[in-house]
């Protein structure tokens, strides 16, 4: 009998012992599964701690690699990549995610981040593949009408009005029920109404400033250049020619000397400005098309 | 349980903060190419050096008499010897020549022109250079 009470006492006294280790052990540690792994990524990200999250996110990748939520880890690494405009690593990172993951659910959108990261490196040509990879291996997606609209923008800025107009169209004959439709239907009334933007010849402000100092300001809007340039080449040609006349052949040259910076500045100054007159234009075309489709990079 | 078990501490213990740098990332700086303090390319054409010569004569002697009265942001000496430096010589002239001529009193804010904060107009010489960009 004492023999049985002794043996529960030391039961009882063990099963004390143990009971505060587990439960302490149950308190700090932390049952590591891709939840929690995926949690940390996303609350460094929800920081804006690019570079963590993309530890966490990595860490997923490496310690649970046929983990179902790897393709997100993967997509959320080239997001913290954009986000904290690293767009060269961005670009590699949602690569991989179509190479090793095409069947995401991600995929569309890993691709589509992919030209825009290209846009943001100023390589439209690589931007213009993969928004094409978008239309061709994920056309029924949000994203592939996005890229199309994304592609119109680049067509614009390498100047071809009429690619841009296209992919418009394209927009509006494969995605007629998207909410963007009309948007899209008032950008290509725009283009249209803007087929042929006004235009300076930099070349003919150019010349008309070499044969009438300032009238090549005056020709490309710049009316105050003009008048400025007018009479200030004016008076040094003037100056050269009357000491020339008056055979004082130094004061010429020194008056000549000083003036030609400005001669010759006046004619590039012209060119120039017929350059910046049609870079406006093109620009504010460029910003009214961007409003009008809700759409900028 | 074939799981790992895993103290939180080593999770965050692993990404324990690193000298930051002031980038969007918040991660430790890219390894920079640090080179002895020395003065940039040194000038070899005579022209240019020349014409640099007489800008920083003309920005260390003259300018000084009657302070700062440029419109313009960069002044146009500081684009006549930015223009100069990138340019060469005779672009370089030609571009500080149409900036004289453009420093009127005729220039006024616009699409050309962005008013800064104190005032001046902002023509940079990236501006001027006759592309389409």
């Amino acid at each position: 009998m004492t023999s049985t009470i002794h043996r529960f006492l030391q039961l009882l006294v063990a099963l004390l012992l143990y009971l505060p280790v587990c439960a302490h052990g149950e308190g700090a540690g932390i049952l590591l599964t891709e939840d929690v792994q995926l949690k940390l990524g996303d609350a460094f990200m929800a920081e804006d701690e690019y570079y963590r999250a993309i530890t966490e996110y990595k860490k997923l990748i490496i310690l649970f690699p046929d983990s179902r939520k790897a393709d997100y880890a993967a997509f959320r690494i080239g997001m913290a990549y954009f986000r904290g405009e690293e767009y060269g690593p961005a670009a590699r990172a949602f690569a991989v995610v179509g190479a090793r993951y095409p069947g995401s659910s991600h995929a569309p959108e890993a691709a589509y981040y992919e030209g825009l990261s290209y846009v943001e490196l100023h390589q439209p040509d690589r931007a213009e593949t993969a928004f094409n990879k978008v239309l061709a291996a994920y056309p029924a997606t949000e994203f592939a009408g996005t890229s199309l609209l994304g592609k119109s923008l680049i067509d614009f800025d390498r100047k071809s009005i009429p690619d841009c107009r296209s992919q418009l169209e394209r927009f509006l004959a494969e995605y007629p029920r998207d909410a963007r439709a009309g948007n899209v239907r008032n950008a290509v009334t725009l283009l249209d109404r803007n087929r042929e933007l006004p235009r300076k010849s930099p070349l003919a402000a150019g010349i008309l400033s070499a044969l009438i100092p300032g009238s090549g300001h005056i020709y490309a809007g710049h009316y105050g250049d003009g008048i400025t340039s007018f009479f200030l080449n004016g008076l040094f040609i003037a100056g050269t020619v009357v000491a020339v006349k008056q055979e004082n052949y130094a004061v010429a040259g020194i008056v000549g000397t000083i003036g030609l910076p400005f001669y010759i500045g006046n004619i590039y100054g012209a060119a120039n400005t017929a350059t910046k007159y049609n870079l406006g234009i093109r620009n504010d075309l460029r910003g009214k098309l961007s409003v009008m489709l809700d759409y900028r990079f | 349980m074939p799981v790992f078990l895993v103290m939180a501490a080593s999770c965050l213990l692993a990404s324990v903060p690193k000298p930051c740098t002031a980038s969007a990332m918040k991660g430790p700086g890219k390894a920079v190419h640090r080179h002895a303090a020395s003065s940039p390319d040194p000038e070899t054409s005579p022209v240019r050096i020349l014409f640099l010569g007489a800008i920083d004569f003309y920005r260390k002697f003259v300018s000084p008499i009657s302070g700062p009265r440029c419109g313009f942001y960069p002044s146009c000496s500081a684009f006549g010897r930015q223009a100069v430096s990138e340019f060469g010589a005779i672009r370089g002239v030609m571009m500080t020549g149409d900036r004289l001529t453009r420093c009127n009193l005729f220039k006024e804010p616009g699409p050309d022109y962005l008013l800064l904060p104190g005032g001046k107009l902002f023509d940079p010489v990236s501006a001027n250079t006759l592309t389409e960009q």
